[in-house]
């Protein structure tokens, strides 16, 4: 009964690590905002999602900015969603997002978050693919997610840190 | 005009300020859709699930002053469907107002009006850009029996208007048809209309959000009005074309927005002796939820 209580606990404690964060910063590119209201609503829309820990609008560069709590369920898709709902168009969008790093079956690097969220990894350098297929374990990566097509976001990345997963 | 005008704007405004604002209050938030023109069709829609409202203090002058207070809700149904309601208060009527469309998103003088602005098109160039176009559907009712004394019936009215929108220009284009059902064989004359407005924002207004955010517009009207009908009969002395041009300027900050225009008649052709219409005057007070 007590290795049954240790075990509880062990996974008490283990589940919170698994689900934290895996998207923890948004800096995403919106078309077609040209009004203070719309800034407005935007923000407000954003900052009402559950997961999310601030959100701040610039109209002048056309930037909506989301901090995410470290346990949160949020997509990139969810952020973007919500950006054509309120009328507006998503665009390119630079992120942070932890994940952990596969192969697709055309063989391309694929970071797959907690919520199973799919980012296709593009790097200018080759190298740096290079070095994070030889990553093993979560990996946190910055970098510019570009609008989503059939195939996936392609994640161009800037940095990547494997002690922050 | 002349020396009445300073006393209808003081007047105007201590309405406006006390029973719009008083309104807003009680009700605890408001707003606009319209984040654009004051009188002319524009293309915005609010996005999916959001409310607005705004109160509109509305002046015109045809022989004597007429003014109304008018209320406006909007909901976002989807980012591309915007839902409205249009409810005048009138606090002083004139015998025979001015046939036309006050402000052309909403209804005509004493119309309460519910419609739909469906937006059609859209793309979006860049930052703070867009072009669209946008169809708005509506139907009224009167809120009085008589109007101009003919009885006034329901109508309906559909408008078309395009254009495009950014931080620092402005532009939409657009026309409709209000169409009068007869009632106890008296109609009011359809409105045919286009309108057409400019924006600019100043550099010096183009701070960052949340700052306040000011723009200017010259927008313009032009309208085609048929005869009246009255026990069946055309009246002679209705109808005709007139084309009114004036200024606005739009002020936003955060969830509220200011606007305030005033058109003047450049043109006018009137197949009778009817008195001309001397101006049009609007202010707005909006809040976003």
């Amino acid at each position: 009964m007590k290795n049954y209580i240790v075990l509880f606990l062990i996974g008490h404690f283990l589940i919170p690590l698994q689900g934290q964060g895996q998207l923890l910063e948004v800096k995403q590119t919106v078309f077609g905002m040209d009004c203070a209201p719309c800034a407005y609503g935007l923000e407000k829309r954003i900052q009402k999602m559950d997961g999310v820990e601030s959100a701040s609008v610039s109209l002048n560069d056309g930037l909506l900015t989301a901090n995410l709590k470290q346990d949160n369920k949020l997509t990139l898709s969810d952020i973007r969603q919500a950006v054509e709902e309120s009328g507006f168009k998503a665009k390119e969008a630079n992120i942070t997002v932890t994940g952990t790093v596969t192969k697709n079956e055309s063989g391309s690097l694929v970071l797959e978050t907690v919520v199973g969220e799919h980012f296709i990894l593009e790097a200018e350098n080759e190298r740096k693919l290079k070095d994070i297929s030889n990553t093993n374990g979560s990996l946190t990566i910055t970098g510019k997610a570009e609008t989503s097509d059939g195939a996936g976001t392609k994640l161009w990345i800037a940095s990547f840190d494997k002690t922050k997963a | 005009m002349s020396t009445r005008y300073p006393k209808i704007v003081t007047r105007l405004l201590l309405i406006f300020i006390v029973v719009g604002l008083s309104q807003v209050v009680v009700s605890n938030s408001y707003a606009q859709g319209g984040h654009g023109p004051v009188f002319t069709l524009a293309t915005p829609t609010l996005g999916q699930g959001e409310l607005s409202f705004d109160v509109m203090a509305m002046s015109t002058r045809q022989g004597n002053s007429a003014w109304m207070l008018r209320q406006n809700w909007h909901y976002g149904l989807t980012e591309d469907i915007q839902l409205n309601i249009s409810v005048p208060t009138p606090l002083q009527r004139i015998a025979n107002p001015p046939q036309g469309r006050l402000g052309t998103m909403m209804g005509s003088y004493g119309d309460l009006e519910v419609s739909g602005l469906f937006r059609l098109f859209k793309t979006y160039p860049g930052v703070g850009q867009r072009f669209e176009s946008t169809l708005l559907l509506s139907g009224s009712v009167p809120t009085e029996d008589k109007r101009g004394g003919l009885h006034v019936g329901p109508s309906l009215h559909g408008g078309l208007v395009t254009g495009y929108a950014s931080r620092t220009f402005y532009g939409w284009a657009g026309g409709g048809y209000q169409y009068y059902t007869e009632q106890h064989n008296d109609r009011l004359g359809d409105i045919a209309y286009v309108t057409g407005v400019i924006g600019y924002r100043p550099p010096v207004f183009q701070h960052d959000y949340p700052k306040p955010d000011w723009r200017i517009f010259v927008e313009s009207v032009t309208e085609w009005v048929g005869n009246n009908e009255m026990g069946g009969l055309e009246q002679p002395n209705t109808g005709g074309t007139k084309s009114l041009l004036g200024p606005s300027v739009l002020g936003l900050y955060g969830k509220w927005g200011l606007s305030g225009g005033i058109l003047f008649p450049v043109y006018s052709s009137f197949p009778g002796t009817q008195d001309s219409e001397s101006y049009r005057l609007n202010f707005v007070l909006s809040y976003w939820f």
